[in-house]
């Protein structure tokens, strides 16, 4: 057993949802931890949302007007500026941490890590000389699945649960994490004034009495991911013919311009209240909705932590996979355009994603969760095949999962999609014995494979054959990367031996890992590991040559492993689907 | 008639200060100073029927003077006194500070060698400094050579009387000591705004340099690269009033382009050269923000009249040109100008050891670089019987003047225009006229190329200009007024290279005493912060490691810190947190912490709230 921490600083410099989304983590470190004192360190305009979060006994505002004013002018009056700097340090130091947890990805962050110098870091943090060093694997996950988003099939939310999880302990510990009593669910407590204040915002409505009501959050922190106020008009159009129908809407002080256009459209039987909540009167007013339906926001976190259905629209650089409502019965839709979803480092001039979503498919949706009939049984046209329509639901192990409302048939993406999730599970777990599921081949995803066709498209043999070219490619590599580092620590333990052969080492090492890169560059499927290998190498950290060569054929080792589990794990697919295809496709091992 | 103790004096002086005992003796007219008598008979002179002194009791009016001045004590403390009258106020100053604490500086040499003659030897003790009838930048830099221990803080302090008569000078005097003092500590952020095209080009190279060398932070506004912008709009319509058209809107959203550039960087002077893009607007804009505005017109104002209508929305009009101009611009409501010719920079305009192939290549007895002008094609042709080589652009259709071209009239890389320069046994230097037969009987201002030639070691030949005078004298530069003598002179001095030699060195070394970049914008940042003593740097001055240190402590965890980066000049947080970002071994505690610090201003940037 681990041993048990008192006091725990929590770093998230993010936004409102993100902290919501950490509300399953704090809970499972109480868990753990059940005498802990959790305190919580946010951006000062966040401190509202952490009030509704009961398991924070702490939250310290990172004041950002502050931060800002030292560092102006700070070159001049330094050591007074860096007395401003240690005091803040100080103060938290003093606190006596025996624990950081880092949920922000900032090189303040990191900062603020190294320089709190507590017993244990999970996230980033630097190592002694400056360097970045992302500490416990799944932190080390979380930049991976960053970098390579499209891949990534973990929720934000099942990733910051991760840092709760004890590999050493993994039986009791996974439980304790993925499948507590009860389930993961985000939480925010509503105060009891907040109701009333609720109450007093909708006093003077018409619809206040109306027994289905509906949210909208038209807004979102991007023009990208807001679906067109038109279209929310066209829903409401819609939905308020729905008998005892009413809609709220909902968003900041400064989204009131477009909350109150929607709302002036559809006449009484709209309310516009942005603007004029508070974070709780929000939390009261969202409970009262049968159905909310929302871009990606804070709200949308808001919601489902409440247990309100939510229907949420994915555009611009959202991706559900990641940052999707989490819990069960949700529904999201988002575009299958190839540019979806943006890069974080790009600004879309044309929404494309969000023209395809029409209101009549939204409205189509929202009426199904209202009347709670499934997306494919209504009777209505199948659903067009531009978008997709994910329904949000747990794995047997616990964890979040984005299944096909719609079933169609199996893409090579999705399919190396789940098992990139399979064998990262596994990996990350640590769990020895998971091995034998893989070699039982595609039957390990038989529960995730039902929600989908068999394949058809004719390119699909070619195409996964091409993918596991790389993952061989990859593997051969990273046998050879660690059959080399091997040899390098043998030499290194025997003194002034060798110096010409280590420096060979060295040189076929460094043509490893380029070739790595580059097919990793290549292929975003074999890129999920390749990456993950890239941060273990950032994150090494010995004067000792000996150590580093042993650590470093562990890494390849790694790879290799993580290569090679994947292969197991899908390279018996063409029996598995009793698909043959007239080319007689062979798959190399 | 009182004593004359000029001899007596100058004696003194002969033996620390060789050159100025010399200037005070040539300068010596003592019927050209009025004097009267006090009571107690003490002289004193009156210049423009204003007495430098009190003329009934100069002494008691001195020491009144010193006392007000409030001045801190002599122990870490000098003073450079501006204005040596007859040198009442020196005694009185001279009770409070030892003579080698004491410099002064007088513009009038007249004055002084008559201060030196009226006045007994025991007013000028030994170890005072003077600097007595040297032009601002001079008397700057040689005060700065006096001023050599860094423990000691010179004060500036000016006898009202004596700046009164001088008032320009001394406020640029004390404008230069100011702009240094910032310079010290991180300098004025400035930034220079270049032309499209055109031979003013390179200079903006120069003045960046040299104002950086100063240790101020200067910046090029690199407007060339929108020339093949502007020359396609040419292309684009025949059509001349349309091209002009479209040049004009081109040239208004370059002058846009200005403004946004100069709040971007936070400058504190932005310094227009030749034809760089600018509108009454802009200049007004840039004034609404705080930011100085400046102007260096490097051309003729007759043949380039776009000063007419924007020099008086500048703050300062620095031109090339004395004569009408001044009028003409004051006509037009533009009060600040000054005279600032051009100069060289001595980084790039230097002698060379060529190789043969390079001599072969670039030399000649005589040269010419310069495009086409019609006064040069009517000069030249008259010189194709020497070994005669002509290079730059715009020759075309230049008849037998096409057998000296070089390069079929290409243009000429600054590297290889030294070379040229270098190589040439005579350097020929017509200042062009677009439509003067042959020499201009009325050129004034001399062009770059005088000051570049010479800084070369060059030997030139250049046609007579009004304005030479005021920067060579005759053993320093050779000077033509028409083709018979320019001839003359060619046939002399190719027979003669001794000559040619001792007069290029003089010319050389007068460049590099005065007439480099740096002096240039020593002065016009003495001008500027002279009528302007409140400007200061927005964001403030930058520290060095030193006084950063000072600031900690040595021993601090933080001046141990910068001992590493000591003599780097002044620091940004940004610059420092890079440095330590490179360093090699243990981050500590205080570096983190920096870093930490410049995370912040980072994020600041990226919420725009810096």
């Amino acid at each position: 057993m681990t041993t048990q921490v008192d006091k725990i600083l929590i770093i998230n410099l993010t936004r409102m949802g993100d902290i919501l989304q950490s509300t399953p983590l704090l809970k499972a470190v109480k868990r753990r931890n059940p005498r802990a004192e959790i305190h919580y360190m946010v951006v000062d305009s966040f401190t509202e949302i952490c009030r509704l979060i009961p398991e924070i006994d702490r939250i310290i505002p990172f004041e950002f007007a502050s931060a800002i004013a030292v560092s102006k002018s700070a070159i001049r009056y330094l050591p007074r500026r860096l007395k401003e700097v240690e005091d803040f340090i100080e103060t938290l130091r003093k606190e006596g941490y025996q624990q950081v947890i880092n949920l922000s990805h900032s090189r303040i962050s990191a900062l603020i890590c190294h320089l709190l110098a507590v017993p244990e870091v999970k996230g980033l943090t630097l190592d002694r000389e400056g360097f970045r060093q992302i500490q416990n694997p799944w932190a080390q996950y979380f930049f991976t699945a960053n970098l390579n988003r499209t891949c990534n099939r973990f929720n934000m939310v099942d990733i910051h649960l991760g840092l709760a999880y004890e590999a050493q302990d993994h039986h009791a510990s996974r439980r304790s994490v993925w499948n507590p009593p009860g389930g993961n669910a985000l939480s925010a407590e509503i105060p009891p004034e907040a109701h009333v204040d609720a109450n007093y915002l909708l006093q003077d409505w018409p619809g206040k009495e109306a027994p289905l009501l509906v949210g909208f959050q038209p807004g979102a922190s991007l023009a990208s991911k807001c679906w067109p106020a038109d279209s929310f008009i066209q829903l409401g159009e819609k939905l308020i013919h729905q008998p005892g129908a009413g809609i709220l809407i909902f968003g900041s002080h400064a989204e009131s311009e477009l909350a109150q256009r929607i709302a002036l459209a559809l006449g009484d039987s709209a309310l516009n209240l942005a603007g004029k909540t508070s974070l709780s009167t929000l939390a009261a007013l969202l409970n009262r909705v049968a159905l909310l339906v929302t871009n990606d926001t804070g709200t949308q976190h808001l919601a489902a932590a409440i247990r309100t259905p939510v229907l949420s629209l994915c555009f611009g650089s959202a991706l559900s996979h990641e940052t999707g409502p989490y819990g069960v019965g949700h529904i999201v839709v988002e575009s299958t355009l190839p540019c979806f979803p943006c890069n974080f480092h790009v600004e879309c001039k044309r929404f494309r994603c969000q023209e395809q979503v029409s209101a009549e498919i939204v409205t189509r949706l929202a009426v199904q969760m209202l009347t709670k009939i499934p997306p494919d049984q209504d009777g209505e046209e199948p659903l067009p095949e531009d978008i997709n329509v994910w329904k949000t639901d747990f794995d047997s192990d616990g964890f979040w999962l984005e299944r096909p409302a719609v079933k169609r048939p199996l893409s090579v993406e999705a399919l190396v999609n789940l098992a990139i999730r399979k064998v990262w599970k596994d990996l990350l777990l640590g769990a020895e014995n998971r091995k034998s599921q893989i070699d039982g081949g595609l039957s390990a995803l038989a529960r995730e494979l039902e929600d989908f066709l068999p394949p058809e498209a004719d390119s699909f043999g070619s195409r996964m054959l091409d993918c596991l070219r790389s993952f061989s490619e990859v593997e051969e590599l990273a046998r050879s990367g660690e059959t080399f580092s091997r040899e390098l620590e043998s030499l290194t333990s025997m003194p002034l031996t060798g110096f010409e052969r280590i420096q060979a080492i060295a040189e076929e090492l460094a043509r490893v890992d380029q070739a790595i890169a580059t097919i990793g560059a290549n292929s975003p499927a074999v890129n999920h590991f390749v990456l993950d290998f890239t941060f273990g190498k950032q994150n090494l950290e010995s004067n000792q040559v000996q150590l580093l060569a042993r650590q470093t054929g562990n890494l390849y080792n790694r790879l290799a492993e993580g290569v090679s589990r994947f292969k197991s794990l899908v390279q018996g697919w063409e029996g598995y689907f009793n698909y043959h295809n007239s080319h007689n496709l062979l798959i190399k091992s | 008639m009182n004593a004359n103790y000029l001899e007596l004096n100058l004696k003194r002086l002969f033996a620390n200060q060789t050159e100025v005992a010399q200037n005070l003796r040539q300068a010596y007219r003592p019927e050209s100073i009025e004097l009267r008598y006090s009571r107690e008979g003490s002289p004193v002179p009156v210049i423009n029927r204003k007495c430098l002194h009190s003329p009934y009791d100069p002494q008691g009016e001195s020491r009144k003077w010193v006392a007000s001045l409030g001045l801190p004590e002599a122990n870490h403390t000098g003073l450079i006194v501006g204005g040596l009258g007859f040198a009442y106020h020196l005694t009185e100053l001279l009770k409070v500070f030892p003579p080698d604490r004491l410099a002064l500086v007088e513009p009038d040499l007249n004055l002084a060698a008559a201060a030196f003659a009226a006045r007994p030897p025991e007013v000028f003790p030994e170890g005072l400094t003077f600097v007595l009838g040297k032009p601002t930048v001079q008397a700057y830099l040689t005060l700065r050579e006096h001023i050599t221990d860094p423990a000691i803080n010179f004060k500036v302090v000016e006898h009202p009387a004596s700046v009164n008569q001088h008032p320009e000078y001394f406020h640029t005097l004390a404008g230069i000591f100011r702009a240094q003092e910032v310079a010290r500590q991180g300098g004025f952020k400035i930034l220079v705004v270049s032309p499209l095209y055109g031979g003013s080009l390179p200079i903006a190279t120069y003045v960046r340099d040299a104002l950086n060398a100063l240790g101020h932070r200067a910046e090029i506004l690199e407007n060339s690269v929108f020339h093949p912008g502007m020359e396609a709009l040419n292309r684009w319509t025949s059509n001349r009033r349309h091209q002009g058209q479209l040049r004009g809107l081109l040239a208004t959203l370059l002058a846009e382009a200005v403004t946004a550039r100069a709040l971007d960087m936070g400058a504190d002077l932005v310094l227009g050269l030749a034809q760089s893009p600018f509108t009454p607007k802009v200049c007004g804009e840039l004034k609404k923000a705080g930011i100085r505005t400046a102007f260096w017109f490097v051309e003729d104002f007759e043949l380039m009249t776009y000063w007419n209508g924007l020099a008086q929305h500048f703050d300062h009009y620095f031109i090339i040109q004395k004569g009408d101009f001044p009028a003409q611009l004051e006509a037009v409501g533009c009060s600040q100008h000054h005279y600032l010719p051009v100069a060289a920079d001595p980084a790039v305009h230097t002698p060379l050891n060529l190789t043969t192939a390079e001599m072969r290549e670039f030399g000649s007895d005589l040269s010419h670089i310069g495009a086409g002008y019609h006064n040069r094609r009517q000069t030249f042709i008259k010189l194709l019987d020497y070994d005669f080589r002509l290079w730059g652009n715009d020759w075309e259709n230049c008849g037998p003047l096409a057998a000296a071209l070089q390069r079929s009239g290409g243009r000429l890389s600054t590297n290889d225009c030294v070379k040229v320069f270098n190589a040439s046994r005579i350097n020929l230097n017509l200042h062009s006229s677009t439509y003067h037969e042959g020499i201009n009987p009325f050129g004034d201002f001399l062009n770059p190329r005088t000051f570049e030639i010479s800084a070369c070691g060059g030997f030139q030949l250049v046609d007579q200009r009004s304005l030479i005078a005021e920067s060579f004298t005759g053993d320093e530069i050779a000077a033509f007024r028409d083709v018979k003598e320019l001839r003359e002179l060619i046939n002399h001095y190719l027979a003669h290279p001794e000559e040619r030699q001792k007069i290029a060195e003089a010319g050389r070394h007068r460049v590099l005493q005065e007439h480099t970049y740096s002096h240039r914008m020593l002065e016009m940042l003495g001008v500027i912060s002279g009528s302007d003593p409140e400007w200061a740097p927005k964001s403030g001055g930058l520290p060095t490691p030193e006084e950063i240190i000072r600031q900690a402590g040595a021993e601090s965890e933080l001046g141990r810190v910068m001992q590493r980066f000591q003599g780097e000049g002044p620091m940004t947080l940004e610059g420092l947190s890079a440095k330590i970002e490179h360093s090699n071994g243990d981050l500590n505690r205080t570096e983190a912490m920096i870093l930490l610090l410049n995370e912040f201003r980072r994020w600041g940037l990226e919420k725009q709230v810096l």
